[in-house]
């Protein structure tokens, strides 16, 4: 009897105790907090709840930090975008212009003068002085600091004049200190120093269009629009963004009416979308270029400029990217792309031309063709294994038999560091503060991280174009440069990718998507 | 008992000393992490003086040591990601796949037992193969097909569910759903073939003569002797499920453990991939311990082997 009656409570337990465990998920205390509008921030607004427009958009990740320190990722500088100001900005087209700055002027070549806008204020009602972007600047400088923007952004610091004036100064000259100065979003001295950096990753406080609210780890972050904002206020006053992982789950959601706008829609989706009458997809062009590189160490055919020049002109860029990535990319000659400052349109790259490339291969000593591996890590990029297989078929027309060789990306990392890379690497190289300077460096500079290239004569080129501050006098280094590409052939530059996002249409209207993937809606009229 | 109690404890360590140091080596012959945790343009110096901090320019087996020392409190260290102690980034993941991993299991408990019960005791009926069917099918089915049809139907057309989220019970419907299916057939299935052994065995057959209603015999007989098969199941099953499920988490956006494992692995975030490595290995040890228990407590057989 005891053994029947532990066995039936057993059954009792297992059944009860599941569903016992199962309660609410998150909080009891609120119920579907996110249907039943905007929980109040803590001053109350002035607006009333059924008045508030609240946008809510949907992105593949999470963001790694709330601290604009270490923020390197697209998807994270995007929300330093809204929660925090920096001296400049770029607008849709990737021009810099001012944000908290009121002006600058170049003083040398290692000198800007910057004076900020008047009555800027944190979230905290506190004022903004040039002793913040101090702050900021020395931080991530610092001895012993491990912040992510260390590397790429420790080159400069400042020197305040006044409250409102500082010079922003770089220890060489450097021709990106305008650009990288858009990532250095500017944090609150004096709050960083009380509550330290912990609490300041979890509460961040800035001087940008939104404050943050509430951040759930990898599902959603609350953001309220910040009545005090120094610039134009954005349209909606509270914007909600989504973790949503999933392609289809992403496309179901904005189906549902669960959120107004999803980033990182697949191709295969767009007609489909474009039928249902309601939603809008739009693309932009990125500052990401997918290329391949040529191994100029070791003995492979490659090492060759005619075979370089030949495989340049074997590639059929345009049916790639009709193709393959349903018009949704654009063909590109050269890694320099018309949207970066210093682009020269009168270089021109290498047009296909199979039969001049057969030529070139004979004078070469290959009339035969020859065998060569090509290999990429595929999974970052839509349709990136596709291409690779048509550019395999495209260079087997010119009796270019290739291997296509899958690895991933950490692999391939390791061989671009011992130059050990098959003699044809797919690549991509882009991201929120690309420009001519760090892509060239990148990928073809000696002993760079992505580069299997080496040439004196060329780094002098690249050095150039980082150290030509004034632009009367940097484009002759940018055309100089661009040059060597078509000379020298040391890539195939193949196209640029684009970003392709979906949104409701009768909720957003007058949105330019911008150029450096980050999703701001700011610029957008949002309806109820 | 106690000295069985004793043996499978001190077993159940060693699994788990065992399992930390497969964790650590195989997550080390995968490389170093540092080229990653840095971004993309620092230089190579930069990389080699990272390493050299990292301590990964040690010896392997005085990096095993220190790791485990540093594991035994508390510490797996920081990940890179997210710059915040990887446990505790791991901690807060798990309130959510716990509550996903016991929906299911509650799910699937009241669909698969009673689901079994009915289709071994109305053996090749017609209501038999419908429930055979259904359960083939549940194991069949991939949870991601199934999570993105669900979300077509109840959200997109129906307009009934939200397509993902944690705050609400709602959003927990159709994950638990997805992942408790797979379970509810595996029971069903387990519990029939069983329940059809034991209907066979003449002790049933004693039980009917002497008059006893047909759900009794059912129930305290049959289920009663069937339920060692459900258990071995479910053990087995809520320690898979409490170590986060992959896929159902993505589909659905559920901020679990199983998603961030896979996050975690694309970034090389080691840290977080051993914590919850760890974490899911010791869940499996500890669940099949229980479990081992629960067997000596409904089948003294077992003990006395």
């Amino acid at each position: 009897m005891k053994k029947k009656l532990m066995a039936l409570l057993l059954v009792f337990t297992m059944t009860a105790g599941t569903l016992a465990g199962c309660a609410t998920p998150g909080s009891s205390e609120k119920p579907a907090a996110s249907e039943t509008g905007a929980k109040q921030g803590e001053e109350g607004k002035s607006a009333g709840q059924e008045d508030r427009i609240t946008l809510t958009y949907a992105q593949t990740k999470d963001v790694d930090s709330l601290d604009p320190r270490n923020a390197t990722s697209t998807i994270t500088a995007a929300m330093m975008a809204q929660i925090f100001s920096a001296l400049v900005t770029t607008d849709e087209d990737y021009n810099i212009v001012c944000d908290a700055a009121e002006s600058y002027e170049l003083i040398d070549d290692c000198t800007y003068k910057f004076t900020l806008k008047k009555g800027i204020k944190f979230h905290d009602g506190v004022e903004m002085t040039s002793e913040d972007v101090k702050y900021t600047m020395d931080t991530i400088r610092a001895e012993g600091a491990d912040y992510k923007l260390k590397s790429d952004f420790s080159f400069m610091y400042c020197e305040p004049i006044d409250d409102y004036t500082m010079y922003i100064k770089t220890d060489e000259p450097n021709a990106s200190t305008l650009l990288r100065l858009n990532y250095i979003k500017i944090i609150p001295k004096h709050y960083v120093e009380q509550v330290g950096d912990s609490e300041f990753n979890a509460k961040p406080i800035g001087s940008g269009p939104y404050r943050m609210v509430e951040w759930n780890k990898d599902a959603s972050i609350k953001l309220e629009a910040f009545s005090d904002y120094f610039g134009t206020k954005p349209s909606a006053d509270e914007l909600i963004c989504k973790v949503i992982p999933e392609a289809s789950a992403r496309i179901a959601a904005l189906e549902a009416g669960e959120v107004d706008l999803i980033s990182a829609v697949t191709t295969s989706q767009i007609s489909r979308l474009n039928s249902l009458g309601n939603i809008e997809v739009v693309s932009k062009p990125t500052t990401r270029t997918v290329y391949y590189t040529m191994n100029s160490f070791g003995d492979s055919p490659v090492t060759d400029l005619k075979v370089r020049q030949a495989i340049n002109m074997a590639i059929d860029k345009d049916t790639l990217v009709q193709g393959v990535l349903d018009g949704y990319g654009q063909p590109c000659n050269s890694l320099a792309l018309p949207m970066f400052e210093g682009y020269d349109e009168s270089v021109r790259g290498y047009e296909y031309d199979p039969e001049a490339a057969k030529a070139l291969l004979a004078e070469a000593g290959y009339p035969d063709g020859f065998e060569v591996e090509m290999e990429g890590s595929f999974s970052g990029l839509s349709n990136a294994a596709d291409i690779a297989q048509a550019v395999g078929a495209q260079l087997a027309e010119v009796e270019i038999k290739t291997v296509i060789v899958e690895k991933d990306s950490n692999t391939i990392k390791d061989e671009y560091e011992a130059k050990t890379t098959s003699p044809l690497t797919f690549y991509s190289f882009g991201g929120p503060y690309n420009n001519i300077n760090l892509i060239m460096k990148c990928v073809l500079g000696t002993g760079e991280r992505y580069s299997a290239w080496s040439d004196p004569e060329y780094d002098k080129l690249v050095h150039d174009i980082d150290t030509a501050v004034d632009p009367a006098v940097s484009q002759e280094a940018y055309t100089a440069i661009q040059q060597y590409l078509v000379d020298h052939a040391p890539v195939v530059p193949l196209y640029q990718t684009h970003a392709i996002y979906a949104y409701n249409k009768y909720k957003i209207s007058q949105w330019i998507p911008r150029a450096d993937e980050m999703l701001i809606l700011n610029n957008a009229k949002i309806d109820k | 008992m106690a000295k069985y109690l004793g043996k499978r404890l001190l077993q159940s360590l060693i699994a788990i000393l065992g399992i930390t140091i497969i964790v650590f080596l195989v997550l080390n012959i995968a490389g170093d992490p540092v080229a990653l945790m840095l971004p993309e343009t620092a230089s190579f110096e930069e990389i080699a003086a990272m390493r050299e901090k990292m301590g990964y320019n040690d010896p392997i087996f005085v990096q095993y040591f220190r790791f485990l020392g540093n594991a035994l409190h508390g510490d797996f260290g920081m990940s890179y990601n997210y710059g915040v102690p990887a446990l505790q980034i791991v901690l807060e993941r798990v309130p959510a796949t716990v509550t996903l991993a016991l929906a299911a299991m509650g799910i699937s408990l009241l669909i698969g037992i009673p689901a079994g019960i009915i289709s071994a005791v109305k053996r090749n009926t017609v209501l038999d193969t419908v429930i055979r069917s259904l359960a083939l099918l549940g194991q069949c089915v991939p949870a991601f097909w199934l999570g993105i049809m669900m979300m077509l139907l109840f959200s997109v057309k129906l307009k009934l569910l939200p397509t993902s989220g944690f705050d609400s019970w709602s959003a927990l419907f159709m994950p638990a759903f997805t992942l408790g299916v797979f379970t509810a057939a595996t029971i069903t299935r387990m519990l029939r073939s069983n329940m059809i052994e034991i209907m066979s065995k003449e002790y049933i057959d004693v039980a009917k003569a002497k008059g006893l209603k047909n759900f009794a015999v059912v129930m305290k007989h049959a289920f009663k002797n069937a339920l060692s098969s459900v258990l071995t199941v479910v053990g087995l099953q809520i320690a898979g499920l409490l170590g986060g499920s992959v896929i159902t988490e993505t589909v659905f956006s559920w901020p679990g453990i199983g998603r961030l494992l896979v996050q975690s692995i694309n970034n090389s975030d080691f840290m977080v991939v051993e914590v919850i490595v760890i974490l899911m290995a010791v869940t499996f040890v500890v669940v099949n311990f229980i479990v081992d228990v629960l067997y000596c407590v409904i089948n003294p057989r077992i003990r006395l082997q």
